[in-house]
């Protein structure tokens, strides 16, 4: 692949195996450097088409996306998706052996965009002959930070992940945790632009778990962008402002959790003094069904429940109980992926 | 640069603080230890006689630094092969590549650091090595020392004693 120092994209490779084009020049690394327009208003992630493909197997099928600046974006789906291997090919990892993308404006694998780039792999491990402290200094020196701010950015990477009183233990003595934990703090050096994390709650327990989330707010509150790939959709509920969904290395839905659930409106009902013809009224509000003694209409517009609850005091009925529901991430999930 | 030396500093460290490395240090300094006895014997012996002496001292230091130097280069395969296959395996090399550095510069690194323990080692044990054939040898330091300069050279070795007679 060939080079160019030019300031916009310019070059396109084509691909001999799939016939698809690869972006392989673009943004000069002085305007990442110097933050110019086009390093601080492209999107931190866009990828047009992008795919990978192992031989017979299509791990990422013409991936399109993008995540804005600032935000958290989910990057779920079921194991085996792609979804690691999406990250690898936005790492410069990997080639894709298709489409296009740019990180931070700027080509797959460009070094000076990987110096904004803070990343927490699924395979976490460190150094286990390195105190917690070496490992962190480790990282600073890789990324280039002044030798000055070595030992502030590593006690503060070590304060947020709550590892400061083991700073000066061997990372082979740690637990997975713990050294997830570091991993998280490794990705934080340097106050990245844009933070990749890998499943970054596999090895915690409810309280790191929480803490991760109390993390990644924080780096969207300081500006930073968030790309969590995960598949527990709890977490993704909690802390993303958008979503993708991706299976068989496809993005099957994106968007933010509202514009994912928001047409998902569950109402549960519990009427009683009504007969079995009210129910045929229902039919203008959404599709419903009998739970027992509940009444559950499914895709209801949120607007329309009091005009629902009003006819039905109208016809007479005594309505015990009206609770409104929102689908799942989980269920929206599975009910894409087919499962249910 | 920065970042080969980076790498090239990590590995040193990373082999220091390894176990392998003690255990080269303990039996290296077993074997220094044996072969300066064997030198004292040989030197104290009443079966030869000076002359023979004189010839055995340096052929047997000769003998020795060879079968060293095919110890050293085996134990060089036995650190450095895995040291690079054994991190990408764990995903210890996963979180260096990330960072802006290109893999020439973590190979090279690599290599650096090793290289340098290394030449380190078998500088510290021909110095060892050495010295103890030197205290061993102590009758005539003229000898031993003769003795010593030939090593670096084994053709010249094995042609000096005839030499010295």
């Amino acid at each position: 692949m060939s080079r160019t120092n030019s300031a916009e994209r310019t070059a396109v490779d084509a691909d001999a195996q799939s016939g698809a084009s690869v972006l392989v020049s673009g943004t000069s690394r002085s305007s990442l450097e110097e933050g110019s327009p086009q390093a601080t208003t492209s999107p931190a992630i866009h990828t047009v088409g992008l795919s990978k493909r192992f031989d017979d197997t299509i791990a990422v099928n013409s991936l399109s996306m993008t995540v804005q600046r600032g935000e958290v974006f989910g990057f779920l789906g079921p194991n085996g998706a792609g979804k690691t291997t999406v990250v690898k090919l936005l790492l410069g990892l990997a080639r894709p052996t298709g489409g296009e993308a740019l990180v931070l404006g700027a080509p797959l694998g460009d070094r000076e965009a990987r110096r904004q780039i803070g990343y927490l792999p699924e395979l976490f491990r460190y150094q286990p002959l390195l105190t917690a402290r070496e490992v962190l200094r480790l990282h600073c020196r890789l990324l280039g930070l002044p030798k000055a701010t070595w030992e502030e950015e590593g006690r503060s990477a070590l304060e947020t992940v709550d590892l400061l009183e083991r700073g000066h233990d061997r990372v082979g003595t740690f637990s997975k945790g713990m050294q997830q934990r570091l991993g998280l703090g490794v990705a934080l050096l340097g106050n990245p632009a844009l933070v990749m994390l890998d499943e970054p709650t596999s090895a915690l327990d409810p309280v790191g778990r929480h803490d991760v989330r109390e993390i990644i707010r924080g780096l969207r509150e300081r500006g930073s962008t968030v790309f969590l790939n995960t598949h527990l959709l709890e977490e993704a509920e909690y802390v993303c402002d958008r979503v993708a969904i991706i299976d068989r290395g496809r993005a099957i839905a994106t968007g933010s959790l509202d514009e994912l659930l928001g047409g998902h409106s569950r109402l549960r009902l519990k009427v009683e003094g009504l007969g079995e013809s009210w129910w045929s009224g229902l039919g203008r509000f959404g599709q419903w069904r009998r739970e027992e003694e509940w009444t559950v209409v499914d895709g209801i517009d949120p607007s329309r429940i009091a005009e629902l609850v009003g006819e039905l005091v109208s016809l007479g009925g005594q309505v015990e109980a009206v609770i409104p529901e929102h689908q799942s991430l989980e269920a929206h999930f599975l009910e894409l992926l087919g499962e249910r | 640069m920065n970042a080969t030396l980076t790498i090239a500093a990590l590995t040193i460290t990373e082999a220091v603080r390894r176990r392998l490395l003690l255990a080269f240090v303990t039996i290296t300094v077993l074997i220094v230890g044996l072969s300066a006895w064997g030198f004292d014997r040989l030197r104290h012996t009443n079966t030869l006689t000076s002359g023979e002496s004189n010839l055995a001292v340096p052929q047997a230091l000769i003998l020795f630094m060879f079968m060293f130097s095919f110890v050293l280069a085996l134990s060089a395969s036995a650190i450095a092969s895995p040291s690079i296959s054994s991190e990408v395996e764990s995903g210890v090399l996963m979180t260096i590549v990330t960072r802006p550095v290109r893999r020439t510069e973590v190979l090279l690194g690599k290599w650096l650091g090793l290289a340098t323990l290394l030449a380190g080692y078998a500088a510290g044990v021909c110095a060892l090595e050495f010295g103890v054939v030197r205290l061993a040898s102590v009758k005539d330091h003229g000898n031993s020392s003769h003795a010593i300069t030939e090593i670096p050279h084994p053709g010249r070795g094995l042609r000096a004693p005839g030499g010295w007679r």
